[in-house]
C-alpha cells in the first residue's frame, strides 16, 4: 500500500493536458446519471463541445440532444466521442452501444464480428417502423472502420456500423 | 320559487359531479404514463397543464424524428394553461433551442429565470444556454448563480467557461468568486486539470485572502506540487499554511529542524509536509501521552504479532538543497519486539526510494530511549527526502512482529 502511495505521489508523472482552442459546440445534456465528461459529471444542461468524450458507467445513461433535434442516447458501460465536422456531427463509439438520430455520422469501434460488416444495412429490423434512414447503400468502409451516414434518420449503432 | 332552487341546486350538483368524474378519469389515465393515456387524460380534462406537460416528456424521449415539435406544441398548451410554472417555461426554452429557435428558447428560458429566480436548475440551464449561443458575458453570472447555490456544479462550471472561452483570467476574475469554498473548488479543478501555473494563483490569492479552511483542503494542491517536484512552491505554500495554522511551541525540536510535528505535540495532519500514516492491518498508530522522550506526546506503534509486515507505513517529506550535509537526529524505544527484524529510521531521496541515505539501527526486544543519528550529504539532484520509520519483513522462519516501539524528537537539521 505504502508502495502505492509513494508510487502515486512519487514516481509517477502527471500526463500533461494540453489547453486547448476553443471548440465548437455540439448538443447539450438533455438527461443522464452516473455519466462523466473531462472529469465533470453531466448533469441535464450541460454543454457538449466538439471533441468531448462522454464517459457512461454501469447502470448509467446519457442523452444529448443535438442541433435541429438530432440526438444521441449513451447507454451503460458505454465511452462515445462527439466531434462536429463541415457537414454533420460525428459519433465514435469507443465501447459499449449508443443510438443516434438527426445528422449524426456513426463510428463504430467496438464489434469484433467482422462478419456483420458487409451485410449491415440501415434497414435492419430495429430502424423499420421507426421513420428511420432506410436506404441502405450509405454504409462506407475503411481499412479502419465503417462509417454510416443518417440524413435525418434513425440509427441504432450497434446494428449498422461495424470494425473490421 | 323552492323548486327553481332546487333546480339550480341540482344542476350545479350535476356539473360539480362532472368535473370530478372527468377529472377522476384523466388522473386514472395519467397514471398509466403512456402516450396514449395521456392523450386520453388531456382529452377528459383538457385545463391540466400536467397532462401536456407529462405527454411533451414521453414524446422528446421517445426516439424519433418529428418529436420536438410535437413536445413544443405540447408545452406550449401547458404554459398557455400555467403561465406561471417556471419548469414548463425552461422545459419549453431547451426544446425551442433544440429545434433551433434560438430567440424564443432565449425568451422562454428568461421567462423561467423571471419566474423563479432563485432555481439553481433554471440558472444553470440559462448558463448554458447562453454558453451555447456565445454570449459569455451572460453565461458566467448565471453559472455563478448556480454553483453559489450548488457546489457540485462548481467544478462542471469551470471546465465549460473554461472550453467555451480558454481564458484562465475571466474565470478568476469573473467566476470564481470570492468565496473560499469556490475558491478551493477552482484550484482542486486547476490541479487535477494540470494547470499548475493557474493554480498557484488561486492558491497566492487564498492566502491574501487568509485561508481560513485549515490544511487539509490544501492537500490536494501541496500533494500536485510534490508531484511535480515543484519544491519551492510546495515550501512556500506549506510556510503559509503554517503562519495562518502555527504548530504548538516545540513542535520543531529546534528552530533549524525541518521535521514537522517532530515531537508529536501537535495533531498529525496525515499529508502536506506533516507526518503520514497509512494504517495497515497488524499494526496500530496512536500518539502516546504517557510515555515519551520529550514534551509530553510521542508516537507508538503497536504491533499484533500475527503478521510479518513490511512496514514502511510512517513517514513525512521534507525539502532540502542538494549538495548539502545534514545531521538526523530521533529517539526510539522498543517493548517486546519480536523477531530478528525490528524498528529502524530510514531516509531516502524521494526519487530513488530503493537507495536509503541512512538507515538506523534495527532495534529488537526491549530498550529505554535510545538516540539515533546520522550525517549525510544529499546528492546533487536530491531536493526532496523521505524520512520514515521502517520495518523490513523477516526471513526467518519465525518471523511474526509483535510488540510496541516509541517514537519522539525527531530533528533533520542542515550542518553549518
Amino acid at each position: 500500500m505504502i508502495r502505492k502511495l509513494f508510487l502515486a505521489l512519487v514516481i509517477v508523472p502527471f500526463a500533461a493536458v494540453s489547453a486547448s482552442s476553443k471548440p465548437a459546440v455540439v448538443g447539450s445534456v438533455m438527461s443522464s446519471q452516473a455519466a462523466t465528461v473531462r472529469g465533470a459529471n453531466l448533469v441535464a444542461g450541460f454543454t457538449i463541445f466538439s471533441g468531448d468524450t462522454i464517459e457512461v458507467g454501469p447502470g448509467g445513461s446519457a442523452w444529448i440532444a443535438l442541433p435541429n433535434g438530432g440526438q444521441v442516447q449513451v447507454s451503460a458501460d458505454s465511452q462515445v466521442r462527439l466531434i462536429k465536422t463541415a457537414e454533420a456531427i460525428e459519433l465514435t463509439i469507443n465501447r459499449g452501444h449508443a443510438s443516434a438520430a438527426g445528422q449524426v455520422s456513426v463510428v463504430n469501434h467496438t464489434s469484433p464480428d467482422p462478419g456483420k460488416d458487409k451485410g449491415s444495412t440501415a434497414g435492419d429490423d430495429h430502424n423499420k417502423g421507426k421513420g428511420g434512414d432506410d436506404d441502405d447503400g450509405d454504409c462506407e468502409v475503411s481499412p479502419h472502420h465503417k462509417k454510416h451516414k443518417h440524413h435525418k434518420g434513425y440509427s441504432d449503432s450497434q446494428d449498422h456500423c461495424h470494425d473490421h | 320559487m323552492a323548486i327553481s332552487v332546487r333546480a339550480f341546486l341540482a344542476l350545479d350538483l350535476a356539473v360539480c359531479l362532472y368535473i370530478v368524474v372527468t377529472q377522476g378519469v384523466a388522473a386514472g389515465y395519467s397514471n398509466q404514463d403512456s402516450p396514449e393515456a395521456l392523450r386520453q387524460a388531456i382529452h377528459w380534462d383538457p385545463n391540466n397543464p400536467a397532462y401536456y406537460a407529462d405527454l411533451a416528456r414521453l414524446a422528446e424521449r421517445s426516439f424519433k424524428e418529428g418529436n420536438v415539435q410535437e413536445s413544443i406544441d405540447l408545452y406550449q398548451h401547458a404554459t398557455a394553461l400555467s403561465p406561471h410554472n417556471a419548469d414548463y417555461w425552461a422545459a419549453l426554452g431547451y426544446l425551442y433551442e433544440w429545434d433551433g429557435q434560438q430567440e424564443n428558447a432565449q425568451a422562454a428560458l428568461e421567462r423561467a429565470n423571471l419566474l423563479f429566480p432563485g432555481s439553481v436548475v433554471i440558472s444553470w440551464k440559462m448558463g448554458n444556454f447562453y454558453l451555447r449561443q456565445g454570449k459569455l458575458d451572460l453565461a458566467i453570472p448565471s453559472l455563478q448563480k448556480a454553483m453559489l447555490d450548488d457546489l457540485d456544479l462548481a467544478r462542471s462550471s469551470f471546465e465549460l467557461v473554461w472550453q467555451a472561452s480558454g481564458d484562465p483570467r475571466l474565470i478568476a476574475a469573473k467566476l470564481a468568486p470570492e468565496r473560499e469554498d469556490l475558491l478551493l473548488a477552482y484550484l482542486d479543478y486547476l490541479v487535477t486539470t494540470d494547470r499548475m501555473e493557474e493554480a498557484a494563483q488561486v492558491w497566492e490569492r487564498l492566502v491574501e485572502k487568509g485561508f481560513e479552511s485549515g490544511p487539509r483542503a490544501a492537500f490536494p494542491y501541496l500533494d500536485a506540487l510534490l508531484q511535480r517536484r515543484q519544491i519551492d512552491q510546495l515550501k512556500d505554500a506549506w510556510m503559509s499554511i503554517e503562519r495562518k495554522n502555527p504548530p504548538r511551541s516545540g513542535d520543531r525540536v529546534s528552530d533549524a529542524s525541518l521535521i514537522t510535528n517532530g515531537d508529536f505535540e501537535s495533531r498529525i495532519l496525515d499529508g502536506g509536509l506533516d507526518w503520514r500514516i497509512s494504517p495497515t492491518e497488524g499494526a496500530v498508530v496512536s500518539v502516546d501521552s504517557v510515555n515519551f522522550f520529550d514534551g509530553t506526546h510521542s508516537l507508538r506503534i503497536h504491533f499484533d504479532g500475527k503478521h510479518n509486515l513490511s512496514y514502511e507505513n510512517i513517514f513525512q517529506y521534507i525539502p532540502v538543497k542538494s549538495n548539502t550535509t545534514y545531521r538526523f537526529s530521533g529517539y526510539m524505544r522498543v517493548q517486546d519486539i519480536t523477531s530478528d527484524s525490528g524498528l529502524r529510521f530510514q531516509c531516502f531521496d524521494a526519487d530513488e526510494p530503493a537507495k536509503p541515505v541512512f538507515e538506523s539501527d534495527n532495534l529488537v526486544g526491549s530498550s529505554s530511549w535510545l538516540p539515533q543519528q546520522a550525517e549525510f550529504t544529499t546528492g546533487p539532484a536530491t531536493r526532496l527526502l523521505v524520512i520514515r520509520v521502517a520495518r523490513p519483513a523477516s526471513r526467518k522462519f519465525d518471523n511474526r512482529i509483535a510488540g510496541t516501539a516509541w517514537i519522539d524528537r525527531i530533528s533533520l537539521s542542515e550542518v553549518e
